[in-house]
């Protein structure tokens, strides 16, 4: 408004009275303006950023399950002869293979009957990968075939797992040498008649060898029809849960523009997780876990709301010496308009418009989240205790959202608050529909053949809201630990 | 311009709805006021006051960073509230200083100094209060109001000095009625 010079008293005594005169119009002006306004644009770097991680993350799983997929099938035939040998000599060797997943092999021609000493195969094997072998390596009389030390053979790494094979097909027979401490062990042949239905090589049931000093023989632990391997499986999980929840809005009316920080709000919230899992073995290393979990969360929170006298509401008429005013909650699920009430401790005292009104309220926020998770689970043992990574998605809907408000105090001596506040909800907010990204670490103990329990710490982070787009934008960061019990079928 | 409103009005200007809204809390009831002036109601006012917001949102690229934010702001809207008072097609006829308008609306509006006054300029006929609001108020010359509302300087001038003397009657008779 540019100042004129009055003319006249009336002039002056208009300019006067309009001078910092001002009003506020309804409260869902806003709703109305934004219903006309062209749809925001996102922040796109954020949204790059986020899908470039998960990306990435994809990209290394799709390259390690590959890799995983691909020496499987190449091991995939070798399932007609299975013979498992135990040398005749004494050995004193200790095995020391350095790493499950060696991708190179050893092959060497061997005579039969060559009666190769087992200090020049092992000599042979050192030569061939010398880093690899801290120690001898035990390899028996074959017959005239290729062999193959073969140590990504998912077995006990205690193992020497040798292929036969003929011009490069493993058709033959394995030969797994076991490692023993006994004496004078004789070889043990095993007929493929007694372990049909094996399947793949890669997954050779665990089986024992009970070795004698006469008569060595061969005993599966299990039944091999009942001891097939796990496809499935349904477990329990029940997890507390720590989340930080991020707000981003508008200050609430009516802050000065200074408090820009309060453009964005952390609310952390604690509650529990509860959830069921379904899984499907892909192989003994892998597995595809899903299900449906609820998540209940609570969050506390103090307000403090830095209102002024001359910020009380013109268009309420509260008693003489009362004072209604507004402040906006933000809440997960919109906006809610709150009316406080004050009165003044003494009528008589003039306030100024300027004078602070000190209020401090308590809020109390309950989320109810369904979610459902899409994880890749990767176990890095292959023992009764395991630790396992796992990694994936889950799609998360806030099912609903309750809002208490309780303990308003004035802070001031010249007001007093009263206890008949309003509550306004104009800002209807979508149900709140996100895509989270969800890692996690954990081990698990198999407690019987088909029984397992798991520990572990998970961490989820919103990548992308599918909510349709509000004033309000949300995003969240949870921790849980979590305790579970599965059953194998 | 202060840095907060700088940054402010450059998310804006992005489309950023956050900032946007921001824009809106620390600016509307001034501008609020102004509606009010120029309209009969409070639901008039509003209507004009989106109006107006929707006008700075989308025309915010005209906006180059010269002169005060809020007094292009405050032009924006003014000229919504003048297409409004337009839209009424009230003519800018000579009203006699004993013809009352009649009182739109009787909404208990706040009884401050200003609400009283807005009360009172709402009797006038609306030639006259805009005339009255541009001139007084909004520091507009009669050329300047000739040709916002495309009314001759003499017009202009007759109209503002009978809008004085119509609001020093009203003044009047409140002071007298309050003896």
């Amino acid at each position: 408004m540019k100042k004129r010079i009055p003319k006249d008293g009336l002039e002056k005594f208009l300019q006067d009275s309009f001078e910092g005169h001002v009003d506020s119009p309804s409260y869902n002006l806003w709703d109305r303006i934004e219903d006309q306004l062209p749809e925001e644009e996102k922040d796109r770097p954020m949204i790059f950023w986020r899908w470039g991680i998960a990306t990435l993350v994809a990209s290394l799983l799709g390259v390690v399950l590959f890799q995983q997929f691909y020496f499987t099938k190449q091991l995939g035939h070798l399932n007609e002869k299975i013979i498992i040998v135990e040398s005749k000599s004494k050995t004193s060797a200790t095995l020391a293979l350095p790493n499950p997943i060696i991708s190179q092999a050893i092959e060497e021609e061997v005579k039969p009957n060559s009666a190769l000493s087992q200090n020049q195969i092992s000599n042979k094997v050192k030569e061939t990968i010398p880093t690899r072998y801290s120690e001898n390596v035990l390899i028996p009389e074959t017959e005239n075939k290729k062999h193959r030390i073969a140590n990504n053979l998912p077995l006990s790494s205690d193992d020497v797992k040798v292929l036969l094979h003929d011009n490069g097909t493993f058709n033959e027979s394995v030969k797994i040498i076991r490692k023993s401490n006994e004496d004078a062990l004789l070889p043990v042949n095993v007929s493929p008649n007694n372990i049909s239905n094996l399947g793949k090589i890669a997954k050779l049931p665990l089986a024992k060898l009970i070795t004698e000093t006469s008569t060595p023989s061969f005993n599966p632990i299990i039944d091999l029809g009942i001891n097939k391997p796990s496809k499935f499986s349904i477990g329990l999980a029940i997890a507390p849960i720590y989340q930080l929840h991020k707000i981003e809005l508008q200050p609430p009316f009516p802050i000065s523009i200074d408090n820009s920080h309060l453009f964005k709000r952390r609310i952390e919230s604690y509650g529990v997780h509860k959830g069921v899992n379904f899984g499907y073995q892909l192989n003994k290393r892998w597995s595809l876990d899903s299900g449906i979990a609820y998540q209940k969360l609570q969050s506390n929170f103090t307000h403090k709301p830095r209102l002024k006298f001359k910020d009380h509401l013109q268009n309420t008429n509260p008693p003489d010496g009362s004072y209604d005013f507004e402040y906006t909650v933000i809440t997960s699920s919109g906006l809610v308009g709150l009316q406080l009430r004050v009165d003044q401790t003494d009528p008589n005292s003039n306030l100024n418009p300027d004078e602070n009104v000190p209020l401090s309220l308590e809020t109390k926020q309950t989320f109810h989240y369904l979610s459902v998770p899409l994880l890749v689970n990767y176990s890095l043992g292959l023992g009764r205790w395991n630790l396992y990574l796992e990694g994936g998605f889950q799609g998360r809907f806030l099912a609903d959202h309750n809002f208490e408000i309780k303990n308003i105090e004035s802070l001031s001596s010249k007001l007093t608050s009263r206890p008949n506040e309003k509550f306004r909800k104009p800002s209807n907010r979508p149900k709140e529909i996100a895509l989270d990204y969800v890692s996690g670490v954990g081990v698990s103990f198999d407690i019987q053949a088909k029984w397992q329990v798991q520990s572990g710490f998970n961490f989820t982070s919103s990548l992308l809201n599918i909510s349709p787009p509000h004033v309000i934008n949300t995003q969240q960061s949870s921790f849980r630990l979590a305790l579970g019990l599965t059953r194998k079928f | 311009m202060n840095k907060a409103l700088q940054k402010i009005v450059s998310q804006c200007k992005q489309g950023n709805r956050l900032a946007q809204r921001r824009l809106y809390e620390v600016t509307r009831d001034k501008l609020f006021v102004l509606c009010l002036r120029y309209t009969n109601n409070r639901a008039d006012a509003e209507d004009v006051l989106q109006e107006g917001f929707i006008t700075v949102f989308n025309c915010l690229h005209q906006y180059r960073g010269e002169g005060s934010f809020e007094g292009w702001m405050r032009k924006v809207v003014l000229r919504v509230a003048l297409a409004y008072v337009r839209k009424q097609k009230r003519t800018f006829r000579e009203v006699p200083l004993n013809e009352s308008h009649q009182e739109i609306e009787l909404d208990l509006y706040q009884e401050s100094n200003a609400g009283q006054l807005i009360r009172m300029m709402r009797k006038l006929a609306p030639g006259y209060r805009t005339i009255l609001n541009l001139y007084v108020l909004e520091g507009y010359s009669h050329e300047e109001i000739a040709t916002a509302l495309d009314i001759s300087i003499g017009t202009s001038k007759s109209q503002l000095n009978r809008a004085k003397a119509k609001m020093r009657m009203l003044l009047e008779k409140k002071l007298s009625s309050q003896k």
